[in-house]
């Protein structure tokens, strides 16, 4: 159990850095350039630590130096109840309801530091981060209520049984659809956006603070992944040795991540915080929403349409 | 700061500062928005951060030595404003430059358009957050950076304006070669205009974005691309037929609406325009001298326009007789095009601004020539005083 | 530009050179000068300020589509103040305030007078622009 949960939080975060290398690449690549080390969130990440953290002169330093902790402890616990590339999760059980209120914490951290640091800046990041993650968790919280639904259970060694985007691909759609702007990249990078206001929530933070609320982030991105690719990919392929499986389900959240982050990241501008409520509330919750009818209707439309491949 | 303020409606007040130092500007300048939820309800600017006593030390330098400082006035339009400045000098002394060198004047000068509009292209792009249009048009420019290098051993400020013509020569060579590049620039400027074209994240963020009415844009004196693209029918170059302008036909690149999208149309527009027209100046290189010899400069004074590629600059020179000059003057087009950003700042949303800051294509360099400054302190000017500035 | 200047306003010197075109009047006249230049559809390009050594000289330079008219006055080194333009040209407002600034014109009736460029607590009695 001990042994488990080591491995599991030292691949969380293994895997998390990797997964922005392999982002940026992607992305270098789309705009005819070679990108930084695979390694660089790592060096980025350790450089940071060795550096002083500063608090301004603010209001509440408490709010202020808890948020990144925050951040990173609720994914380091996330880590251990998703079955990361295994029947079971390391703790052994795991429920879905907690894992997506872990994963809905990393930015409400955000949003406390943002409004914490005093900074103009922050302000405004704080304010789009809270429409962006009204607007995000609706199609993903719906599409994996059906899941349970359909399954039967919250439990996620239950799910993860079943591969269900075999069985509610809609639902498979708008939860894939949410993946940007749980990465926070372009189109959907407007609580952080350079140009506009500076960092956002990250302006004042420096030092280990940032380097934690970073952390928190890039953990959220590779747990959303690894959500996503438990639910609807089933672990039923994970039946080699452990250090394989997981090489195999980080090979899957790669893919997930460079064509439908890093790609998408490339190819568009940032949207506007006002237009992203409106983006995420139609199409993908109407998806989401229609699985969700058509298994309670008990349409079984995938066993119609390929019922005779013996799904 | 503390978001103390709620208006009627539950947003909250900010001021927010861009500024100085900010990656949505360029160069430095401080605006600071009064800002309501995401609108913009007021602006205040203050520009004067890139001072460098530039009108001043005019008066100061012997002539030899003012082509060169008035190049640096700004990399990005390092050739117009030398380019002016000795057409003033050669005006006042009635020096008849060579054809040859008109012509090698003018092609610098497209050329510094064409790099100028790609690098705006650019810089427009990320500042909606597209970093990929960024790059690419980026990698595209470095095309005619190279160019420029070939051509003058520098990528920017070429030094190759002379009083009585230029200082470097275009061998046949170089120009097959330039020809050459100018061939793949087409095409890239086609490729760069579709994709800004018909992208739709770019006409979402940018269309109907910072609007200028073309009467504003007549009032507040708004010059170059920015005027034309709220359909001020104004260039320069076929106005004034300056250099080896008057052989060519040109005409005004305009578009109608005024927002960004507009002062999109107008710039790429002109990108293309400007490699039609080197591709023909390179062609019809006339042969001959390149420089011609000049005597005293006479007590005069000339006042005289360009077009650079940000819009209509103006130097006015005086000469005295001495090796000094009288007086220079310089007004450059991002000054007069500066009052035009009140109406375009109004009633915009906070993730707009850095769209609109850019797209008059500022150039805080040139804009700040003139004072000397003492102390570290700024100060602001409110968008209340240009607004009762009007009618 | 289908009259001249000169036709309309007294004008005590001018010169012609090509598109350019210069004209010093009395600080009297020049309301009726931007009047008349007003009508034929001008524009202000710039507005130069100098340092004549005797006396300050203000330029104001306009635009008629190709051609350029400078109507220049002179003022007194003690005092020195001339009207604002911005009653007829709106855009003239950051021009006159670097006479402000750099030559401690008075411009009167401007609606913003503060120095443009200048540090708000610039000490200096002499404008920067002006020979010492």
């Amino acid at each position: 159990m001990i042994a488990s949960i080591v491995v599991a939080l030292v691949y969380a975060f293994v895997a998390a850095l990797l997964l922005q290398g392999i982002r940026r690449i992607v992305v270098a690549h789309s705009q005819f350039r070679k990108g930084p080390s695979i390694f660089q969130a790592f060096y980025d990440f350790f450089k940071l630590m060795g550096k002083e953290s500063l608090t301004p002169n603010v209001t509440s330093p408490l709010l202020f130096n808890l948020a990144p902790i925050l951040s990173v402890a609720s994914m380091l616990f996330a880590a251990l109840v998703i079955p990361l590339a295994a029947s079971a999760s390391a703790v052994g059980a795991g429920d879905l309801i907690l894992v997506i209120y872990l994963l809905a914490i990393p930015p409400i951290a955000l949003i406390l530091g943002g409004s914490a640091s005093g900074s103009p800046y922050g302000a405004i990041g704080a304010a789009r981060e809270v429409a962006l993650l009204i607007a995000y968790e609706t199609p993903f919280i719906v599409a994996m209520v059906t899941v349970a639904l359909a399954a039967g259970s919250f439990q996620l060694t239950t799910i993860s049984a079943t591969a269900w985007i075999t069985v509610l691909p809609l639902a498979a759609i708008a939860a894939i659809w949410t993946l940007p702007a749980a990465a926070a990249v372009q189109p959907f990078d407007i609580a952080e956006a350079e140009t506009e206001i500076v960092s956002g929530p990250y302006v004042e933070y420096s030092g280990p603070n940032l380097a934690l609320l970073q952390l928190g982030q890039w953990l959220k991105t590779f747990l959303y992944a690894s959500l996503i690719a438990v639910v609807f990919f089933g672990t039923t392929i994970y039946h080699f040795e452990p250090v394989i499986n997981l090489i195999i389900q980080f090979a899957i959240i790669a893919l997930l991540v460079s064509v439908f982050i890093a790609f998408w990241q490339a190819t568009t501008a940032r949207t506007r915080v006002t237009r992203v409520l409106r983006y995420y509330w139609t199409i993908p919750t109407m998806l989401a929403i229609a699985d969700l009818i058509l298994y309670l209707a008990g349409v079984r439309y995938m066993h119609f349409l390929f019922g005779w491949a013996g799904l | 700061m503390t978001v103390a303020e709620v208006n009627d409606r539950g947003f909250a007040k900010l001021k927010v500062p861009i500024g100085p130092s900010h990656p949505a500007l360029e160069e430095p300048a401080r605006f600071l928005f009064d800002v309501e939820g995401e609108k913009v309800v007021d602006v205040d600017y203050e520009i004067g951060y890139n001072h460098r006593s530039i009108e001043r030390l005019c008066q100061e330098r012997p002539m030899p030595k003012i082509v060169y400082l008035v190049e640096r006035i700004c990399g990005i339009c390092s050739h117009a404003h030398p380019l002016n400045h000795v057409e003033r000098v050669e005006d006042i002394a009635d020096i008849e430059v060579p054809e040859r060198a008109k012509y090698i004047r003018t092609i610098y000068a497209e050329l510094e358009r064409i790099h100028s509009h790609m690098l705006w292209a650019g810089i427009a792009g990320e500042e909606i957050g597209y970093h990929t249009l960024f790059m690419y048009t980026w990698r595209e420019r470095e095309k005619v950076m190279d160019l420029f290098e070939m051509l003058s051993g520098n990528r920017v400020m070429h030094g190759c304006n002379q009083i009585g013509g230029v200082k470097w020569n275009i061998s046949d060579e170089q120009a097959r070669s330039a020809l050459g590049v100018l061939g793949y620039l087409d095409t890239a400027a086609d490729k760069i205009t579709k994709s800004v074209l018909k992208d739709s994240s770019i006409a979402e963020r940018c269309k109907g974005v910072g609007c200028l009415s073309k009467e504003d844009a007549i009032r507040l004196g708004a010059v170059g691309p920015n005027a034309r693209a709220s359909g001020v029918a104004e260039d320069t170059r076929v106005m004034c037929k300056y250099a080896a302008y008057g052989d060519f036909d040109l005409e005004p690149q305009i578009a109608k609406d005024g927002d960004v999208v507009a002062q999109a149309l107008v710039r790429l527009a002109e990108l293309k325009q400007s490699i039609g027209l080197t591709k023909e100046l390179i062609e019809n290189l006339p042969d001959g001298p390149i420089q011609v010899e000049y005597g005293e400069i006479p007590p005069g004074r000339s006042v005289g326009r360009v077009e650079a590629p940000r819009g209509e600059l103006i130097h006015y020179t005086e000469t005295n007789g001495t090796r000094f000059f009288e007086r220079i003057k310089i007004r450059s087009p991002t000054l007069a095009n500066i009052p035009s950003y009140v109406p375009k700042f109004i009633g915009c949303q906070v993730a707009d601004i850095p769209i609109i800051a850019a797209s008059i294509d500022p150039c805080f360099s040139c804009t700040d020539r003139m004072t000397v400054i003492k102390d570290g302190k700024r100060k602001i000017v409110s968008a209340q005083e240009l607004k009762t500035g009007r009618i | 530009m289908k009259r001249s200047l000169e036709d309309v306003v007294q004008v005590m010197e001018s010169s012609h050179k090509g598109l350019n075109s210069y004209y010093r009047v009395a600080l009297d006249n020049l309301d009726a000068a931007l009047a008349f230049l007003k009508q034929e559809g001008a524009r202000v390009a710039t507005i130069t300020g100098k340092d004549a050594r005797d006396h300050l000289e203000v330029l104001y330079h306009f635009a008629v589509s190709a051609e350029l008219h400078t109507v220049i006055v002179d003022l007194p080194y003690d005092a020195p103040s001339v009207p604002t333009i911005t009653n007829h040209f709106v855009a003239a407002v950051l021009y006159e305030r670097e006479l402000i600034g750099l030559l401690g014109i008075n411009v009167i009736g401007i609606p913003d007078s503060r120095p443009l460029e200048l540090p708000p607590k610039y000490t200096d009695p002499t404008p920067p622009l002006r020979r010492v």
